[in-house]
């Protein structure tokens, strides 16, 4: 009672010495975060009072008469990411608003929660929230080949690894809240092991910038970073489901966050389970999918920084098409001449058979920021993961439920960062550690593919950007220090026990200018040399892949492979929204490591099989892309991107394999009032002319036209919001191969699908 | 004063942890008990005159490794039939295991092709799982005119022994895994 009452005394007395109650007025602007410019006829929503305004020409918006409170206000502009505030208002307050217009567009503005002040040399690109949020239960590679420079190489439909400017594996690093992921990304046939439902942004660097990340950074990085820590102080959260026809699958996941007293918390969990697809003629039969992740994130303020601790899981159980499942060449011919793939039938389902994956992957991640003074902060980071991959085959007398190939990835990573800053440079010095320790299971009865092995790899690096008028400037340098050691079982005859070491040095540097000319114009130019060691499959990996009917060898003599890139990009931009960005690039890489086929031909117990062999060369990969967004009227935008590459072996003086197709994709998107929007799109795959003929089984497959639509419609009831969401991919059902996806030998890739989903935020 | 204190000896606890954790070298991984394997396959041809038995053999010792395979192919008596029975080994492990005995226990999921170029003879099935289909391990080969070829024998793992030809002998249709494939040399005299 008494309590009570020492709060209302408090509440008279705060009133009366501002402003009478119910008198407050909340006015403000919203912004640009990316122009600068004021966004026209902005939406302003109080959830609390279920009122809304519309702002002026120039952004401004008023709030007359409100009462003292705390209030949760909605964002939105047509083109933007809605966004929502909390607010605590006890009198006359002024507020400026920034969105995210063109986000997907953007050069990434910073990497690791650093400042947001100065732009990036480099070219990347940044998808949209709205993109992510209603891409959930999509593969990350499905989400992210719609960026320009992006493609993917698949292994069927869900089996998808993300290719930046003609680069893929494990030479793209892929980071998550900082951490570099540790698992058995070698592999084609094996997808990222992360779950992007409590993702915020996913960035894609396609310059050098990424040498924060090691050598894995050659080709460019893949950035997942969640939002950030909450601020609300009450229970928040989304549900979300959606279906598809394709697979009959259905997804649900759900986020929940808070910020008690003491600290905050968001948890994030869900799963997927889909069936069999089906290609435009025929189902594929084994193809089905089970998904399951989950997170829980603490994040605690201190009086100078912040500690965060996340535990995130994730588990995936992928079906491997059983047409593909043939043997040696004799085999494969067969397979190729075949309309539709060995073993299918029209009976529909869930069941997931062998051959298939199961992965499971959990992360711990610590960590602490400080802030010494106004310039000075540190960040610390530790992250613990095991990676669990499981592959099952067919095989003979009960054991087709032993996996045969059965993997623990351990890993351990630690990362020390200090920044100076100021209002015009940032200087970031850093050493990461990253120990990986790879055990195989030897009860598989099958000889391991990857050996065992420990690996430790330190590197120290450091980068500075700083601003001047017009100009910005961008340098960094990193070494780094690989160890490894190996232990394997030989392949002939007594099966002895084989010890590798090995250890290697190499060297990363970056230098970039950003030269913003007008307030329309930018451009900017990067160079990077990055050199990245052989890994442990490109050294000692031995074995059969049954998908792909080859013997696969590594070479023990590989050195490093060194690359320089430049990329130039500029971007020009219109009072009225009109946009156009273009990015060209061109990489020489010495010492390019890949899988060429050798004269053997092995004969085995299964017939005779090529032999494969890592090999390196020097090559030549170029490309560019375009995107360019025309605004019709207020409604209606028209959005055109084109990629354009080239990969060639300078040494033998032919094609390089398994480069992405020259595409064009096309969007007409009509906007109401930022609640709802409803987009046409068009996209053709250009035929791979350029391959080299020796290398491969079959010739690359004709170009594709595909059609698709999304749309999305946000409404209110119950005070809350909902927003439900379509999208149809392959409209025309049309029967297409894709020069990277594995199964064009066996099989059409998927046929119509289409989406639609619920999503509401508690 | 002291909580910055508190603060500094934090950090060097961090740092503390940013050592490796592991400075030693694996383990020796453990026998692989490969009992899969197939090295050695054996096609006996019993000849119904009563002549002395013709083994074919095909015996790789290293599985998938570099080492090559030694082929044994065999002279038979135009006009003839042969009883023919193949025995599957992995001869990897002592004592060898019999291959043959697994495919037995599963017969409705294996079956054998015969594929013959060149030479003038013909292999029909001579056994049935218990949905009357064939398997293979017992056939007879039939000899007409002399000629000289090859014999390739093919092992298939869940092959669709319903579909069109898969049951006499026609490997088109059948899918499923290879779990052998190999090649004899045949003299027809």
């Amino acid at each position: 009672m008494r309590i009570i009452a020492i709060i209302l005394l408090f509440l008279v007395l705060n009133t009366a010495q501002g402003q009478s109650a119910c008198e407050i007025e909340l006015t403000g602007v919203v912004k640009d975060v990316s122009t600068g410019e004021f966004l026209e006829f902005p939406n302003v929503y109080i959830d609390e009072l279920e009122i809304g305004v519309t702002g002026d020409e120039g952004g401004s918006f008023i709030f007359p008469l409100l009462c003292p409170g705390e209030y949760h206000l909605r964002v939105s502009h047509i083109g933007c990411d809605s966004r929502s505030y909390f607010l605590n208002i006890s009198r006359d307050t002024f507020i400026i608003f920034n969105l995210d217009h063109h986000e997907h567009l953007l050069h990434t503005v910073e990497v690791l929660s650093f400042s947001e002040n100065l732009g990036s040399t480099t070219v990347s690109s940044t998808l949209k929230e709205k993109d992510i949020s209603l891409g959930q239960g999509k593969e990350l590679g499905g989400l992210i080949e719609r960026l320009p420079g992006v493609n993917t190489i698949k292994t069927g439909a869900n089996i998808i690894k993300p290719v930046i400017h003609g680069l893929y594996g494990q030479r793209i690093a892929l980071v998550q809240n900082g951490l570099n992921l540790t698992s058995q990304r070698w592999g084609i046939g094996h997808a990222p092991e992360l779950s992007i439902a409590s993702a915020n942004s996913i960035t894609v660097v396609k310059g050098t910038e990424s040498l924060e990340y090691g050598g894995e950074g050659l080709g460019g990085a893949v950035i997942i970073n969640d939002g950030p820590p909450p601020s609300d102080p009450h229970l928040h959260g989304s549900v979300q489901y959606a279906f598809q026809t394709n697979g009959r699958g259905h997804y649900l996941s759900g986020q929940l966050l808070q910020k008690t007293k003491s600290f905050g918390w968001k948890s994030h969990f869900g799963g997927s389970l889909r069936g069999d697809n089906r290609a435009a003629n025929y189902l594929l039969t084994n193809t089905g999918q089970q998904n399951l992740f989950g997170g829980i994130a603490l994040n605690k303020a201190l009086s100078y920084g912040s500690l965060n601790v996340k535990y995130n899981y994730y588990h995936n159980q992928v079906g491997i098409l059983l047409g593909s499942l043939i043997s040696n060449l004799p085999d494969l011919e067969l397979a190729f001449e075949r309309d539709e793939p060995f073993k299918t039938t029209e009976d529909f389902s869930y069941t997931i058979n062998a051959p298939r994956q199961e992965v499971d992957h959990h992360t711990i991640q610590f960590s602490w920021r400080h802030n010494w003074s106004s310039n000075w902060r540190s960040e610390l980071q530790h992250g613990f993961q095991w990676n669990r991959r499981q592959e099952f085959d067919l095989r003979r007398g009960g054991r087709t439920e032993t996996p045969s190939l059965k993997l623990d990835l351990f890993s351990y990573q630690s990362k020390f960062i200090v920044v100076h800053e100021n209002s015009n440079s940032i200087l970031k010095l850093g050493i990461q550690n990253i120990n990986l320790i790879n055990r195989n299971d030897s009860k598989t009865g099958v000889l391991p593919l990857l050996p065992d092995y420990n690996n430790i790899q330190a590197g120290v690096f450091g980068t500075f950007k700083k601003r001047s008028d017009n100009w910005e400037w961008e340098l960094g340098l990193r070494y780094d220090y690989r160890w490894n050691s190996v232990v394997k079982i030989s392949s002939d005859i007594d099966r002895s026990v084989e010890r590798f070491k090995n250890n290697f040095n190499s060297l990363m540097t970056s230098i970039g200018v950003l030269h913003t000319v007008n307030e329309h114009f930018n451009w900017s130019l990067n160079l990077g040399w990055t050199q990245r060691p052989p890994s442990v499959n490109e050294l000692y990996s031995f074995g059969l892949h049954q998908g792909v009917a080859s013997i696969e060898e590594g070479e023990i003599g590989l050195n490093l492979e060194s690359g320089f890139k430049a990329v130039s990009r500029f971007r020009w931009h219109g009072h009225d929204h009109f946009w156009i960005e273009g990015s060209a690039y061109i990489q020489r890489i010495e010492d390019y490591i890949y899988l060429r086929p050798t004269e053997e031909l092995r004969l085995t117990v299964r017939g005779a099989f090529p032999v494969f062999r890592y090999t390196q060369n020097d090559a030549l990969l170029s490309g560019a892309d375009i995107s360019v967004v025309i605004p019709i009227n207020h409604h209606l935008e028209w959005r055109n991107t084109a990629t354009w590459l080239y990969g060639q072996n300078t040494e033998s003086d032919e094609a390089l394999i398994f480069i992405p197709q020259s595409n064009w994709a096309s969007e007409l998107t009509y906007q109401w009032n930022g609640s709802a929007d409803l987009s046409v799109r068009a996209n053709y795959v250009f035929e791979q002319s350029r391959f080299p003929t020796e290398q491969d089984f079959l010739d690359p497959p004709d170009g594709y036209f595909l059609l698709g639509a999304s749309g999305k419609y946000d409404w209110r009831w119950k005070n809350r919001v909902w927003t439900t969401f379509f999208e149809v991919e392959n409209a025309l059902n049309s029967s297409y191969r894709n020069y990277l996806n594995r199964w064009r030998y066996f099989a059409d890739d998927l046929g119509t699908n289409v989406r639609i989903g619920i999503k509401v935020e508690l | 004063m002291l909580k910055t204190k508190k603060m500094q000896l934090k950090y060097i606890l961090f740092l503390a942890l940013f050592t490796s954790f592991i400075s030693c070298d694996p383990d020796d991984p453990e026998d692989v008990n490969e009992e899969e394997l197939i090295t050695t396959v054996t096609y006996t041809l019993a000849p119904t005159d009563g002549s002395p038995d013709v083994v074919l053999t095909w015996v790789d010792l290293d599985g998938d490794g570099g080492m090559d395979a030694t082929i044994t192919g065999g002279t038979l008596k135009s006009n003839l039939a042969y009883n023919g029975s193949l025995v599957l080994l992995n001869e990897s492990e002592t004592p060898a295991e019999d291959i043959t005995e697994e495919i037995e226990e599963e017969d409705d999921e294996h079956q054998f092709f015969f594929q013959v170029d060149g030479a003038d003879l013909s292999v029909a099935y001579a056994d049935q799982d218990d949905d009357g289909n064939p398997i293979g391990l017992q056939s007879v080969l039939t000899t007409a005119g002399p000629s000289s070829g090859a014999l390739t024998i093919i092992l298939r793992h869940e092959p669709e022994k319903g579909e069109t030809g898969v049951s006499s002998g026609d490997i088109t249709n059948a899918g499923g895994e290879t779990d052998i494939s190999v090649r004899f040399p045949i003299e027809v005299e």
